[in-house]
């Protein structure tokens, strides 16, 4: 069905995450899948598996024997010109780890989406965000959704900033393993045409491939200066990929007729006395509980961070500016800092601000556990009372205490 | 419960949580079978095995010592509790997806080094855990969740691969193979050095509905038996035959690994002292 003036380009279907994923990527007409199956990404492929039986879908698929082999071969596929995609979660991302790191040095862009879950040791297969903050020091661009509409329009955003010539990055698009990957919700699937036109900008001939007429080699081995001119370069690029994801979201709007949002999505910030971060689905249900504590007068607001690598340090420092204390939601645990690892993000931006305010960080959502609304309400009282200068630790672990 | 469930499992593990018609409770009940024939204490086998519905569903059943490694590594940390534990008895098991995709690498190098562990490799023909997808012990031309025109790549034979790697006992069973099954791994576990158990059993939410039209456990079992027999049960040829039994079988033939590595030690410890 078509929904007249609200999305004029989409068609809205109700699917889950998986689905919506898979929706964007047969409208950006890849050249290859390459998977291996692991829960809850699987879904993902299987639709994608499906379109192509349907005979929608001109890509070849290939399902090997290992996740690094997945991305080893997107990655072959991707510097021989071509637009390829992966899929994983949690210990298969772990498993592609060499390969993840050479794609990004590499200057690859491949697009991969993780349905983020919990690592093991111990064993587990439910939601959590730690397996991507594994992974983010790794040098590709990482976006994180909060909704169905949000993974379809981020693997839009990621095929465009990934192959754009002044970035050519691998790009990560993370959404919650079972929250989104498996709730059903109504989601905007643009036209071709529109998808088209959005990505015409970048692909096929537009930046430097393997060819027989001008050879070129991948994956030299360098030493000293070359190295560090690497590794200079990619920052460089990093950062351009942030400027230009601001940039992209005029030229979303103008496509599909919707925002996407840019880096980072500020909620009921303008008039807010404390502010809230986190990134993902949990998002949500944070949302609710900031408008449940505005009736009863608590202003409080919310930077989702959406662009979480290159972390949007500019755009986050001024949305913390003047708050009287800042409280973050992590569903992730940062070993080394005895904190989540979005709190590290937060309290490394702070230093760029003129006056300091109390943080706090609210760990939670760990293997699947439930953030309830009453719980995230707790956690902005006690944001409230530390920016009144209420004492109390630095680290809350939701429900453990 | 039954008695060898009581005698070596985890209560709180049994019965087995797996879908139902699933051979893989049946085959560990054989499994303890042949541990119980030959006299083994629950302390004198170490219990290991990886990710997948084999691994999800035994692990933290076996009573004694047990361990549960990430997808396709169990053979890689069983090395090192061999070296440290060289007088127990191990048993991995493992999928197909564990033994023959994931995990190939490390299978194949411990049957090279002859390590001493039993590998039952509980093979359901495809990744039935995720979904139903195939793996590289599903049959060419078979339908799966991911090859929905029929699997159109090559399998291989798991047998062939860790025989030709230098594994000592090499075995082939199936879900429909019980007394066989026993003696087998009862041989298995006679030999100081690496032994292989393959066993194809079914799945009848994944495999058995999309490769097979059905869910029913009769009928996925009697599709097994066909195979092992080449003929089908109104007499017809099955499109492919099995052959089981024992493979391979040259138990104690050579050094087990660890007994290498701890003589070339001794050796090096002597010549040092002699100076």
């Amino acid at each position: 069905m078509t929904t007249g003036a609200l999305r004029p380009a989409a068609d809205v279907r109700v699917m889950d995450g998986n689905k919506a994923a898979a929706w964007a990527v047969l409208l950006c007409r890849p050249d290859l899948l390459a998977s291996y199956p692991i829960s809850p990404q699987t879904p993902l492929l299987e639709q994608l598996y499906k379109f192509r039986a349907e005979g929608r879908l001109d890509a070849e698929t290939v399902e090997v024997e290992g996740e690094n082999s997945a991305l080893s071969a997107a990655v072959g596929a991707v510097t021989a010109g071509g637009r390829a995609f992966t899929a994983t979660s949690s210990m298969g991302l772990m498993f592609m780890y060499d390969a993840y790191l050479y794609a990004s040095g590499q200057r690859v862009p491949v697009v991969m989406s993780v349905a983020t879950r919990e690592q093991c040791a111990p064993h587990t297969v439910s939601s959590g965000q730690q397996d991507i903050m594994m992974v983010k020091e790794g040098g590709w661009v990482q976006l994180v959704a909060e909704s169905c509409q949000e993974i379809l329009d981020s693997i839009l955003v990621a095929y465009r900033l990934a192959e754009d010539p002044n970035v050519q990055l691998p790009v990560n698009v993370c959404y919650d393993g079972y929250y989104l990957s498996h709730l059903s919700e109504p989601v905007g699937v643009p036209t071709q045409e529109a998808v088209d036109r959005f990505l015409a900008a970048v692909g096929v001939g537009k930046r430097p491939v393997l060819s027989t007429e001008a050879p070129l080699s991948f994956g030299a081995f360098v030493l000293g200066e070359l190295y560090a001119e690497y590794r200079y370069k990619h920052c460089q690029a990093m950062q351009r990929a942030l400027d230009l994801a601001e940039s992209l979201d005029g030229e979303f709007q103008a496509a599909f007729g919707r925002a996407w949002g840019g880096s980072i999505e500020a909620y009921r910030t303008e008039d807010a006395e404390v502010l809230l971060v986190g990134t993902g689905s949990a998002c949500g249900t944070l949302k609710v509980a900031i408008d449940h504590l505005r009736q009863e007068g608590v202003r409080a607001g919310l930077a989702r961070i959406r662009m979480f690598r290159p972390f949007p340090r500019r755009r986050l420092a001024e949305l913390m500016r003047g708050r009287r204390a800042v409280g973050v939601l992590d569903r992730s645990v940062c070993f080394g800092w005895n904190s989540g690892h979005l709190y590290v993000d937060v309290r490394a931006t702070a230093a760029d601000l003129e006056a300091r305010m109390p943080l706090v960080n609210f760990i939670g959502g760990l293997a699947g556990a439930d953030i309830r609304r009453e719980m995230l309400e707790d956690a902005v009282r006690t944001t409230v009372a530390r920016g009144r200068g209420e004492p109390g630790p630095e680290v809350v672990w939701l429900g453990l205490e | 419960m039954n008695r060898l469930a009581r005698k070596y499992l985890r209560p709180s593990q049994i019965p087995t949580k797996a879908c139902h018609g699933c051979g893989i409770g049946m085959i560990e009940n054989w499994l303890l079978q042949a541990i119980d024939e030959l006299g083994l204490k629950q302390e004198d086998v170490i219990f290991g095995t990886g990710i997948g519905c084999v691994g999800r569903q035994t692990f933290a059943t076996w009573g004694g010592d047990n361990f549960g490694a990430t997808h396709g590594r169990a053979l890689a940390v069983a090395t090192g509790l061999k070296l440290a534990q060289p007088d127990k008895k191990y048993l991995i098991v493992v999928g197909d997806g564990d033994a023959a995709a994931i995990g190939t690498s490390h299978l194949i190098h411990a049957a090279r080094r002859n390590l001493g562990v039993v590998v039952i490799c509980e093979d359901n023909m495809g990744y039935e855990s995720t979904g139903g997808q195939f793996s590289p012990t599903t049959p060419a031309g078979y339908v799966t969740n991911s090859s929905p025109y029929g699997m159109v790549e090559p399998p291989f034979d798991p047998c062939d691969v860790v025989q030709a790697a230098g594994a000592t006992f090499v075995a082939e069973t199936t879900a429909t193979q019980w007394h066989q099954t026993v003696k087998i791994v009862k041989k298995a576990l006679q030999n100081d050095g690496f032994s292989f158990v393959h066993v194809r059993f079914p799945c009848n939410e994944n495999f058995g509905a999309y490769a097979l039209g059905t869910r029913d456990t009769g009928k996925n079992l009697e599709w097994i038996y066909e195979h092992t027999q080449g003929r089908k049960a109104d007499g017809s040829a099955a499109d492919f035959t099995w052959a089981t039994g024992i493979k391979h079988d040259a138990s104690n033939s050579r050094p087990e690994f660890t007994k290498i590595l701890r003589d070339v030690n001794a050796r090096v410890r002597a010549k040092a002292e002699a100076r």
